[in-house]
């Protein structure tokens, strides 16, 4: 972590128009989308529904990094009662008591698949990061775009925020980095 | 009859596995494609190799593309069905992965009926959503 501020990101609307993300800075887009990964993953029956900006509460947040020409950082803080909430509705019929862990990896794994759609939007070669999950008794999502929903009264709240070179360079690597970087495995002894 | 359910994130491997085990197959999970490798080795070993695995791309240890590969390049596992299961949409990445030797991808998010139709597809699961034998 660097102590030097970094320099302030462009808000919607301030990215040159030849710059891909331009496009997808659009909280329309970034509401479609996190309706579509919802309906599909947490919960078809009960819609999200808009509201203003607020700090999320007992939060866990979740952020993943779209790494490329266009880097994006991909955030998702949801307060406890929908994180929980998230986590059951997902495991819903395996029978499955939910954990803490169980809540950290759902978070973890809708931003994930929020990214990797948003990812799709860029122009190819863009990499994903894998998802790093954090808890926090209040987290306000500073992003370019924000998204902020209500669940059955939960709030959830997703930003974007396009990355500048140097901010991208200090974020987690993209998982194939990871990987080359990982010695090699036990691979060889299994042929 | 097993089927391999491969994602890092736990979440993911229940939800794969409880479509698996509405379809009649008995999931078995790994976290990353190495630990699938493990788990492949295993089950074979005990004369019950998995007839499908369901694989994630990014994954830390070791991603879901070089299990396909590494699978791909082992006589032993030629009859497994191999199916992608990935945030990973690009065009470029399903013709990689379809190269390297995957018979399907589904794109998450993705609903129970998306990954049953993948199955039957493939002729592995009946009009009734079961397990063809």
């Amino acid at each position: 972590m660097s102590a030097t501020p970094m320099p302030p990101f462009p808000r919607a609307g301030e990215l040159p128009e030849e710059d891909p993300r331009a496009a997808i800075l659009d909280p329309a887009i970034l509401e479609e989308l996190l309706e579509v990964v919802w309906s599909t993953f947490v919960d078809p029956e009960t819609p999200l529904l808009p509201i203003g900006p607020e700090p999320v509460l007992d939060a866990y947040a979740a952020v993943v990094t779209i790494h490329g020409a266009s880097p994006l950082r991909v955030e998702l803080a949801m307060s406890g009662p929908a994180a929980w909430g998230v986590a059951g509705a997902m495991m819903a019929g395996t029978g499955i008591e939910v954990s803490d862990p169980d809540v950290r990896d759902a978070v973890g794994e809708l931003a994930n698949v929020l990214g990797g759609n948003l990812k799709a939007l860029l122009p190819e070669g863009a990499r994903l990061t894998l998802p790093q999950v954090d808890v926090a008794a209040s987290v306000e999502v500073d992003a370019s775009v924000v998204a902020a929903m209500s669940w059955n009264g939960a709030v959830l709240v997703a930003g974007l925020r396009p990355l500048l070179p140097e901010e991208a360079a200090a974020a987690a690597p993209p998982v194939t980095q990871v990987l080359a970087d990982v010695p090699p495995t036990r691979t060889g002894e299994l042929s | 009859m097993f089927a391999l359910v491969i994602d890092d994130s736990r979440t993911m491997r229940r939800i794969v596995g409880s479509v698996l085990s509405q379809c009649g197959l008995t999931p078995v999970e790994a976290g990353d494609g190495q630990e699938a490798l493990d788990q492949l080795e295993r089950l074979t070993a005990q004369g019950t190799p998995p007839v499908l695995a369901t694989v994630d791309w990014n994954m830390p240890v070791m991603d879901g593309l070089t299990f396909v590969t590494q699978v791909r390049n082992d006589h032993r596992w030629l009859d497994l069905t191999l199916v992608m299961v990935t945030t990973e949409s690009e065009h470029g990445q399903i013709v990689r992965a379809l190269a390297a030797g995957a018979h399907e991808y589904v794109i998450k998010p993705f609903t129970a009926e998306d990954l049953i139709s993948k199955l039957s597809l493939l002729g592995l699961v009946d009009e009734n959503s079961e397990v063809l034998a």
